[in-house]
């Protein structure tokens, strides 16, 4: 018995003897925290212009001696576009920083000289590196509309004889996309429609929009502007399918899916919905399509776009551009 | 409907008693609390209510049924009447406890429902962390509820389980084997949190006095299927402790320790693990019939070595004080304090926590975990005195400890601790009939973290002194005081963790503490089990990042117990 003891008491010992851990720390580096800032690898971009519409992409790069908060805006020094990138460590690389192009703020840049400025929360310190954007981003999706030229012979429109109607192609500095927008204002006081654009499949060439059949891959995208001081006006877009692809759409017995935006903000905004979420609506209450109740974007032959407001609220504006239907992931504008 | 459960239980209590009055007992305890507190702030203050009257009394009336020699059941249900309440809208009923324990087959022990285990210091053990000192006086009259109100019963945790145990004694022969083994209910399954589950157990091998040898093992997890969850909860603990004692006369030496490992995970163990092992071995030198005893310890507790049941603490610190929660026109927070930590018991948890509890290192920072605080290797060393007629009890203890891996730095802190206490009894001195005795409790800590930056040093030290008096005037009855100071000067740099106990971020924290308090009052004891207390107190608090603020107040306990 003595001797098991003390071969456990030798074996304890040993076990006590850990070896010292010199080399692990528990927790981030307070160095990292709250040690001096320095730059140990200069801010730079990894080349000085980029020919986005052909896929190529521009990356920043910087090493610091501490880990900081940081914010890299890219803004177009014509548009007036921003690209912003947040992150929080030592390195910035490619992994944080790639830019293919992408607006963060739209308007969405255009073929011209950009300014990268990278800032710190907690350091005053400020860098700055410029880019030439070579093209602007090409973006893969059946095209709606970007309103970069004039109204399609196939499209219709119906806008009522209200006050200060103004809905037409514009063609100013306020596009989010190109240079030009739909513009949709006026004061209706007897009836929620203000004026409406219907855009038919056949504008195009075709019966149906060229769409697969999966509306869990297909994503409608719309660039929608919200006018300051005013929350009135609701944009109603409509998908007719042709269920029975005879070329007509019938109310009673075919399908209509509805997407209605509340236009409650400033600017102009990104609205991005997969096809699949999509419902049917009646008076903007959940209703039960009338077809094969089958979502299918393969036989959509209309879209139909609703400026909309309450006939007691006066004046609504809103703007519109770039339309257009992605394949597998919201549009990245 | 639980006045129907009481009258029942009445009911039942009557006709048992009628058959056999053996079969049936009754026992419980009554306190009754009666406060008059007011509170002063440097700060304008035209918000808070600065004086508050209020008090409880309580009964807690258990009944203990024999219905065989081999079983007892054991009912107690707490009737509470708050002062103030109208109508009986004070009026509280709760069950206090509920067991059946006995033996089977005249060799298992067993108990279910309420059970109060503990295993070792690393495995299953209800570590006192922020109580560092030792005092006669109304501080243990406050220790003595709040320890009754949390269930704290020689550092066992309260659980709802099941415990077995039993011993096979070998024939002709001193030696037997000691199992153990219990089963305990966490918490309920929710819609995505598993039911988690407590259980374990105890080998242990005794020889005469001489050797002892135990295997112990304790593990919370998570039972798959209960919820819409896949990753399960699991720490297992696994140790072995052992005792040797070698008797040299009239000088005895004695071994003992204990060492172990832990495992931490989620269901796919590779993701979050956490292993790592734990020695403390200790040496006992008894002299002068152990009138003194010399101890030298060696500890070293790994930094990922996680044990739910022992490193969990008594105090939430993440809870608000119930007493003057807020005060300033700002009503800020009132920060716990010590002084709430004696007198709030709404701040302390009555089960284990699987996550790495805050403290606060003004109060203790070498071991907020108790001996089972990971991340510490070093020495420990006491020095305990007492004659036989037990006139001077005098224990001095020295720990001197280190990090085992830095805390955002390779630099580790290093800590030192002095505490000591002394207990006097006149009385026994000069052969006094009445009790009189002084009591000194003192706690020192220095926790230092040198570097060449500022931003990695750290530099806190602390106090906190208890003094108690005792003085029997006539019988029974005694004049009784305490006074208390707790102090802390510099800076620590907390670590914030996240649910798997890994630090993600730090926060450094400058340190001005100085709160005291000191009461007077009356102590009228009736009998072993019951006194009454009247007493006076003051507190006075400043500390930076609050408002100074004083709390006078006027009590009155009444406790029985029988």
């Amino acid at each position: 018995m003595k001797t098991s003891f003390l071969i456990l008491a030798i074996v304890l010992l040993f076990s006590s003897c850990r070896k010292n851990e010199l080399d692990k720390i528990e927790g981030p580096s307070l160095k990292d925290q709250y040690g001096k800032f320095q730059v140990i690898n200069e801010f730079k971009a990894s080349k000085d212009s980029v020919d986005f519409y052909n896929g190529q992409s521009v990356y920043f790069e910087a090493e610091f001696s501490k880990t900081v908060n940081w914010t890299l805006s890219i803004t177009g020094m014509t548009s007036g576009a921003k690209k912003v990138f947040q992150g929080t460590g030592k390195i910035i690389d490619n992994t944080s920083t790639t830019w293919n192009g992408s607006t963060t703020q739209f308007p969405v840049f255009k073929t011209e000289n950009c300014k990268a400025v990278l800032k710190f929360d907690s350091e005053p310190d400020t860098f700055v590196v410029y880019v030439k954007a070579l093209s602007k981003k090409n973006n893969t999706g059946f095209l709606i509309a970007d309103f970069e030229t004039p109204f399609k012979s196939g499209w219709s429109s119906f806008i009522q004889s209200g006050a200060n109607m103004d809905f037409q192609i514009k063609s100013d500095n306020t596009a989010a996309e190109g240079n030009a927008h739909y513009n949709m204002a006026g004061t209706v006081n007897w009836d929620w429609l203000i004026g409406l654009v219907n855009f038919k499949a056949t504008a195009y060439g075709a019966p149906v929009f060229p769409l697969n059949a999966n509306p869990g891959s297909n994503y409608f995208n719309v660039l929608i502007w919200g006018e300051p001081g005013l929350t009135n006006s609701l944009v109603l877009f409509q998908f007719q399918e042709d269920d029975n692809l005879n070329g007509t759409f019938t109310s009673q017995n075919e399908d209509m899916y509805s997407l209605q935006v509340n236009v409650n903000w400033e600017g102009w905004k990104l609205i991005s919905v997969k096809y699949s979420d999509l419902t049917c609506l009646v008076n903007g209450a959940p209703a039960t399509p009338s077809g094969n109740k089958q979502l299918e974007p393969n036989k959509l032959m209309q879209i139909n776009m609703l400026h909309l407001a309450n006939p007691s609220s006066g004046y609504a504006k809103t703007k519109l551009d770039y339309m257009i239907i992605t394949q597998n992931a919201p549009l990245e504008p | 409907m639980k006045h129907l459960f009481i009258v029942l239980l009445f009911l039942l209590s009557f006709i048992l008693n009628a058959q056999d009055e053996k079969r049936i007992e009754f026992i419980g305890g009554a306190r009754s609390v009666l406060s008059q507190s007011s509170i002063d702030t440097e700060k304008e203050d035209t918000i808070t209510a600065k004086k508050q009257a209020g008090g409880y009394a309580l009964i807690d009336l258990g009944i203990k049924i024999k219905p065989s020699t081999s079983t007892e059941i054991v009912g107690m249900f707490r009737i509470k009447n708050d002062f103030g309440g109208f109508w009986g809208s004070g009026v509280t009923f709760d069950v206090r406890q509920l067991y059946v324990k006995g033996i089977a087959l005249k060799k298992i022990k067993y108990q279910l429902g309420n059970i109060d285990h503990k295993l070792t210091p690393f495995t299953f053990f209800n570590h006192n962390n922020d109580m560092l000192t030792q005092s006669v006086g109304f501080n243990s009259v406050k220790q003595e509820v709040i320890n009754y109100e949390t269930f704290y019963s020689k550092n066992t945790w309260r659980q709802q389980g099941a415990i077995v145990d039993f011993a096979l004694k070998f024939p002709n022969q001193q030696n037997k084997v000691l199992f153990n083994g219990f089963i305990t209910h966490l918490n309920p399954a929710g819609t995505v949190v598993l039911e988690q589950m407590f259980g374990g157990g105890k080998m242990n091998f005794v020889k005469d006095s001489t050797y002892a040898l135990g295997v112990n093992f304790a593990s919370v997890f998570d039972v798959k299927g209960t919820a819409n969850n896949t990753a399960a909860y699991r720490n297992n603990v696994t140790s072995v402790n052992y005792a040797y004692t070698l008797a040299l006369g009239s000088i005895n030496l004695k071994f003992d320790g204990e060492s172990g490992a832990s495992n931490q995970f989620k269901s796919d163990k590779s993701i979050n693990r956490k292993d790592d092992y734990f020695v403390y071995l200790n040496s006992t030198l008894s002299i002068f019939k152990n009138k003194l005893k010399i101890k030298g310890a060696y500890i070293n507790v790994g930094a990922d070595f996680r044990s739910a049941g022992a490193q969990s603490m008594r105090v939430d610190y993440a809870l608000s004080n119930s007493f003057y929660t807020r005060y300033t026109n700002d009503q800020v927070i009132r920060g716990v304090s010590m002084y709430d930590l004696y007198n709030d018991a709404t701040l302390y948890r009555s089960g284990i926590s699987t996550g790495i509890m805050n403290y606060n290192p003004a109060i203790n920072n070498i071991q907020p975990y108790g001996l089972a605080t990971f991340n510490r290797a070093g020495f420990m060393g006491a020095i305990e005195l007492n004659d036989s007629l037990k006139i001077v009890e005098l224990t001095v203890n020295y720990n001197r400890l280190k990090e085992i891996r830095g805390q955002g730095t390779l630099l580790k802190r290093n800590f030192d601790e002095v505490k000591s206490t002394i207990k006097y009894s006149l009385s026994r001195q000069f052969k006094w009939k009445k009790s009189q005795v002084i009591s000194l409790s003192s706690v020192y800590q220095y926790t230092n973290r040198r570097s060449d930056f500022v931003y990695e040093d750290i530099d806190l030290n602390s106090y906190q002194i208890n003094i108690g008096l005792e003085n029997e005037i006539v019988k029974g009855l005694s004049i009784v005081g305490n006074y208390f100071i707790i102090t802390a000067r510099g800076n620590e740099i907390l670590p914030f963790r996240n649910e798997n106990g890994d630090v993600t971020n730090f926060t450094p924290v400058d340190y001005l503490l100085k709160q005291e308090f000191y009461c007077l009052g009356l102590k009228y004891n009736f009998s072993e089990f019951t006194h009454l207390s009247l007493f006076v107190e003051q507190c006075k608090t400043a500390t930076n990042g609050y408002d100074k603020y004083g709390i006078n107040q006027a009590l009155i306990y009444y406790i029985m117990k029988f």
